[in-house]
């Protein structure tokens, strides 16, 4: 899955949870464009879904996250 | 009790009378020496025959369609002592139990439960006559069955049509709402007992000229949590029929009887011990009851394990610990509620919740969705369904994060949701 792909999916939680994401780029902070646990979790389980199969998401990969970049890298390597 | 030999079956090709259902399969039982059985069959007319007969000629047993009959089933049925006679079509098997069982004079219920893992639940002829006291009151009715033979609640219908003068059983034979509810109009049924996924489906499928085109004097639901949308929504086409639901199970039979016409039950009913049949009592939010429709091996209190609220005055089933309460980061979340609350939108005909594990919350709710029809929404469906959760102030990890939409509402055969 690729990097652009991810932004969309991260866009699309962000839109519908009402949070501005107009500047969103990979460089983006996940704490300034305000994506929490919950939204984590449901951008796993759509790149789950999209794919056909589970990958090893764990709290603590997420929690070394700072920036859609660092998403962006984790779930491109996940998915090959 | 006794059967009532005039009251009639209506099925598609036919109506017979009980008597005449009887001297069907006279010639069958004369064969058989045992006394505890397991009838499976595809035919409704003869798993009722047989049902019929247990009654009259005292034996033991239990009735399920052939659908529900697998190798698990068919050892378990034959370790328990039940000799199997199995009548598909035109072919009739009879397995012989050779195990010893225990003198006694159930009627045996199948019940999946919670766990799907098939359960044999003894009751009585008594037990399941739930409506023995009422009997002298009930006017004539032509019933329409829905629920799957064998099971509880079908048994609440059947043992109205065997001992109470003037009840007559609409058998559909066939496994769609909307075929069931046609088979309703051709014999001009009175009464529907079924669950409210039943009814959100009708809805969906059938306009109100078509639904009213049976006027319905008694409708029942039970099944399944019944919320105030889907009763709201079947009194504003029947507003003169008497709208009753029903809080059963295999375990507990009947148990609290509703007809007023709000959700739930009153919080009265605590206090006063419920009704003449039955006592009710919440600890730690779970409903207990003491019920004399319960199945023979429960005579004390019976820990329901759903999960009950009081909000003004009524009693609300939210759901059971194990399937109805989901953990979403620590929170404790009631699908029943989430449930109830999506409902209310008028975009949606049912909504199932399903929760599924992810990281770091630990779960997630998912929602699937039925639109109800002509529904073209203006924008994302799921911004839509999502914004309209904040409004009506569910927290933010109750609110579904995907949202499916199905084309239409699963069901069971026993007419329940699937999920």
């Amino acid at each position: 899955m690729n990097t652009q792909k991810i932004i969309e999916l991260i866009s699309m939680i962000l839109e519908k949870q009402g949070k501005s994401c107009n500047s969103l780029t990979a460089e983006s902070a996940l704490r300034d464009i305000q994506f929490r646990s919950l939204d984590f979790s449901e951008l796993c389980l759509r790149v789950e879904q999209e794919l056909g199969r589970e990958l090893n998401f764990t709290a603590e990969n997420l929690r070394n996250m700072q920036k859609v970049s660092d998403i962006c890298n984790f779930i491109s390597g996940a998915s090959k | 009790m006794e059967i009532h030999p005039e009251n009639r079956l209506l099925f598609p090709a036919k109506t017979i009378t009980w008597s005449e259902l009887l001297k069907c399969i006279d010639n069958d039982l004369s064969k058989f020496t045992k006394k505890k059985y397991a009838v499976v069959s595809d035919s409704d007319e003869k798993l009722l025959a047989y049902v019929a007969a247990f009654f009259k000629k005292n034996y033991r047993g239990l009735v399920t369609h052939s659908d529900n009959f697998n190798e698990n089933l068919r050892e378990q049925l034959l370790q328990q002592g039940f000799s199997i006679i199995k009548i598909v079509g035109a072919e009739q098997e009879f397995i012989s139990s050779q195990t010893v069982s225990k003198n006694d004079e159930n009627i045996y219920i199948l019940t999946s439960g919670t766990t799907g893992i098939p359960k044999i639940i003894p009751h009585t002829w008594t037990s399941l006559f739930s409506l023995r006291s009422m009997r002298h009151s009930i006017p004539h009715q032509r019933w329409l069955l829905t629920y799957l033979p064998g099971t509880y609640a079908w048994y609440q219908m059947v043992t109205m049509g065997m001992f109470i003068k003037g009840q007559d059983l609409i058998c559909a034979e066939r496994f769609t709402p909307e075929q069931i509810f046609i088979a309703g109009i051709e014999h001009q049924a009175t009464s529907i007992s079924s669950t409210p996924s039943f009814w959100r489906y009708l809805l969906l499928l059938l306009d109100q000229k078509q639904l009213r085109s049976l006027p319905l004097k008694q409708i029942t639901l039970g099944g399944e949590p019944v919320d105030q949308n889907i009763l709201d929504q079947i009194r504003d086409i029947y507003p003169a029929s008497k709208i009753t639901h029903i809080y059963a199970s295999t375990e507990m039979g009947a148990s609290i009887v509703v007809n007023d016409g709000k959700e739930g039950f009153p919080a009265a009913w605590l206090e006063n011990s419920g009704t003449n049949s039955t006592k009710i009592k919440i600890i730690n939010d779970q409903l207990h009851i003491l019920s004399k429709h319960s199945a023979t091996n429960l005579s004390d209190w019976y820990n329901t394990e759903d999960i009950v609220e009081i909000v003004n005055n009524r009693v609300r089933i939210l759901g059971r610990e194990e399937s109805g309460i989901a953990n979403i980061g620590g929170q404790k979340v009631s699908l029943v509620h989430i449930q109830r609350i999506i409902l209310g939108n008028p975009m949606v005909a049912w909504v199932g919740i399903v929760v599924k594990k992810s990281p770091i919350t630990g779960h997630i709710i998912t929602a699937q969705i039925v639109l109800k029809k002509n529904i073209m929404p203006e924008g994302n469906i799921e911004k839509i369904l999502t914004d309209y959760c904040k409004e009506k102030k569910l927290n933010d990890w109750m609110i579904p994060r995907i949202w499916s939409i199905l084309d239409k509402i699963p069901l069971t055969k026993n007419m329940k949701s699937k999920l």
